[in-house]
């Protein structure tokens, strides 16, 4: 079957791409503003830029936000690995069904109900909130994306890699490690990249969870946006954009390239 | 035989309310050349997974080397197994494959790497020794799979299926040298196949399994001569199955007989043989090495026979004698 392209799907393509785009494309724009007035347009200029290191509480927000993600990313890859092979390889366990769909939970829930539900849970458990809370509520969130990919790559590598391994005189666990990890690496990292790209990104839950000294990124653009949009948040907004956008990059290349290779 | 260095006694496999393996009695002989025989579905595999700790008995024992294996676990059995897709750790390269079983024992590096070039030396593949699984062909994939499942020099090898990835022309060859190293390690192999001729070809005794039940275990010769039963003749190789009426115009007792189709003789081959008839040829067919010739009696029974390619086969359409010895036609039960 010949497959065209016609003039309707051009029309139909850069309509899709104008309405996904098109703001992101905007506030890069205007992050390259010299004027003050974030909307009204004064040449090209990269003053705000150059202005953001001066900006202790957004370069500290920075901060904040890539140590959470780092935290969180790690904590989740953890147990995310550990619950995708549990997932594709203890065979038939009671409650396996029940751990797949509880796992994927956070993924589809509101994450203000998610939020509001750790918020309780912290305050009932009398844990003080902090960056330590941020992490644990990031990693709620980031297990099941981790768990996701590691099950959805386990499931191209064959099982008799396990047997022959075992066959061969290697204990059950060290399995594990000689058998599909190696062959596992792209895909952990991949579920790393995402799960720092989402707490580098989330704001619902870092507010829920948050305390003193945990103000991340996406929070200061929030609570600063409310008190008018300078062209300095727009600068911000633009790298972190850029950041995620790379990570992103990197993670489904991981993904694509061993889902790729047998 | 010498004494057993297994004993599998009343094994019992289970998949759910299936009987995989049902009420299997095997002795394995040390150096011995055992294939297990059975079309897909016969327990075959699951039988070699078993003593292999892969898939855990319900009923019966599995004994090696004096040892009860019941509760033992894979790494811990004196046996090997060489995977029907070889298996290969894709992320190592030929020479870590082989040596991962002397590894996993902890031996000195240097003695792994003697020991890991002697088994390539065996089957010629040092050159491939800094290659990855996928850069190599078929045979090559093949003789890594062999050589990492001896380098421990178990017991008891375990092959499943270990020619059936090959192409034809491979298969032949690969055999011939499977049988060597056999004799050469004079290590007990235990080989799974579907394939008669192969099971045939490379066994000192075979065994037939349908349905988890071990049917009749002999050697190879014997058992495609002198089937126990129909589905021992059928699975061995091609079988002219006759019964009833058929039975009694070959002046063959009551009941069913099996007759390979190279025992039946045609034309003047057939004087003198002391069972046989009259018969028209209605098909015949080169398979290359043999001509196969379909016969049927005025009755529409039919029988196919088997000759070399070198004799002149008999022309389609005519009406000629046929015969075969007395020991040719065996009796054989349901």
């Amino acid at each position: 079957m010949k497959r065209g392209f016609a003039p309707v799907h051009g029309v139909a393509l850069a309509l899709g791409l104008v309405f996904l785009y098109a703001p992101i494309v905007l506030l890069a724009v205007y992050s390259f503003n010299e004027s003050r007035l974030a909307t009204l347009w004064g040449g090209w200029s990269l003053r705000w830029y150059r202005g953001l290191p001066e900006n202790r509480a957004l370069i500290e927000a920075a901060w904040t936000s890539l140590r959470i993600g780092i935290a969180a990313a790690t904590l989740a890859t953890a147990v995310g690995t550990l619950t995708g092979i549990a997932l594709d390889r203890l065979g038939r366990f009671a409650g396996r069904w029940a751990l797949g769909g509880l796992v994927a939970l956070p993924l589809v829930l509101p994450e203000a109900i998610l939020g509001l539900a750790l918020l309780l849970t912290f305050i009932a458990l009398g844990i003080e909130r902090g960056q330590g809370t941020v992490i644990l509520a990031h990693a709620v969130l980031a297990v099941g994306y981790v768990a996701l990919v590691v099950q959805a790559r386990l499931a191209l590598i064959d099982p008799r890699l396990e047997e022959a391994a075992r066959d061969l005189g290697c204990p059950p666990l060290k399995t594990l490690a000689v058998g599909p990890v190696p062959l596992l690496w792209p895909a952990i990292m991949a579920g790393w990249l995402l799960a720092l790209v989402l707490s580098l990104d989330d704001l619902v839950l870092a507010s829920f969870a948050s305390g003193p000294g945990s103000t991340t990124l996406p929070m200061r653009i929030f609570s600063q946006a409310r008190l008018g949009v300078t062209p300095e948040i727009n600068a911000i907004a633009t790298l972190l954009i850029g950041v995620v956008a790379a990570t992103v990059l990197l993670a489904s290349v991981l993904i694509k390239g061993t889902a790729g290779r047998r | 035989m010498s004494a057993p260095i297994a004993r599998i006694e009343r094994l019992g496999c289970r998949f759910g309310a299936l009987a995989a393996v049902d009420g299997v009695d095997l002795d394995i002989a040390a150096g011995e050349f055992l294939a297990l025989l059975g079309a897909s579905g016969s327990g075959k595999s699951t039988l070699l997974r078993a003593i292999a700790g892969f898939e855990p008995p319900a009923e019966g024992r599995i004994e090696i080397d004096g040892r009860d294996m019941a509760g033992v676990p894979p790494h811990r059995r004196p046996v090997n197994m060489m995977f029907q897709s070889y298996a290969l750790f894709p992320h190592l390269d030929v020479a870590s494959n082989i040596g991962f079983g002397l590894r996993q024992e902890g031996v000195a590096a240097a003695e792994i790497a003697r020991r890991v070039d002697e088994a390539m030396a065996m089957v010629a593949i040092g050159h491939l020794a800094g290659r990855k699984p996928d850069r190599l062909s078929g045979g090559e994939r093949q003789r890594v799979a062999l050589m990492r499942a001896l380098i421990k020099r178990p017991m008891l090898l375990l092959l499943d299926e270990p020619l059936s990835a090959l192409d034809r022309k491979l298969r032949a060859a690969t055999r011939r040298e499977l049988a060597a190293i056999q004799r050469q390690v004079g290590i007990a192999f235990v080989m799974v196949t579907h394939d008669a001729e192969e099971a045939i070809g490379l066994a000192d005794r075979l065994a037939v399994m349908d349905r988890g039940k071990l049917l009749q275990i002999g050697p190879p010769r014997q058992v495609y001569d002198r089937p126990a039963n129909r589905r021992v003749a059928q699975v061995t190789g091609e079988v002219n199955i006759v019964e009833g009426s058929d039975a009694t115009w070959l002046d063959l007792g009551a009941g069913a007989w099996a007759i390979r189709p190279e025992r039946i003789m045609l034309g003047e081959r057939a004087a003198g043989l002391p069972r046989g008839g009259m018969a028209e040829v209605v098909e015949l067919r080169s398979t290359g090495a043999l001509w196969q010739v379909t016969l049927a009696s005025e009755r529409g029974a039919r029988l196919s026979a088997a000759l070399l390619s070198s004799q002149i086969p008999p022309t389609p359409g005519t009406r000629l004698a046929f015969g075969f010895a007395a020991d040719a036609a065996v009796p054989v039960p349901p």
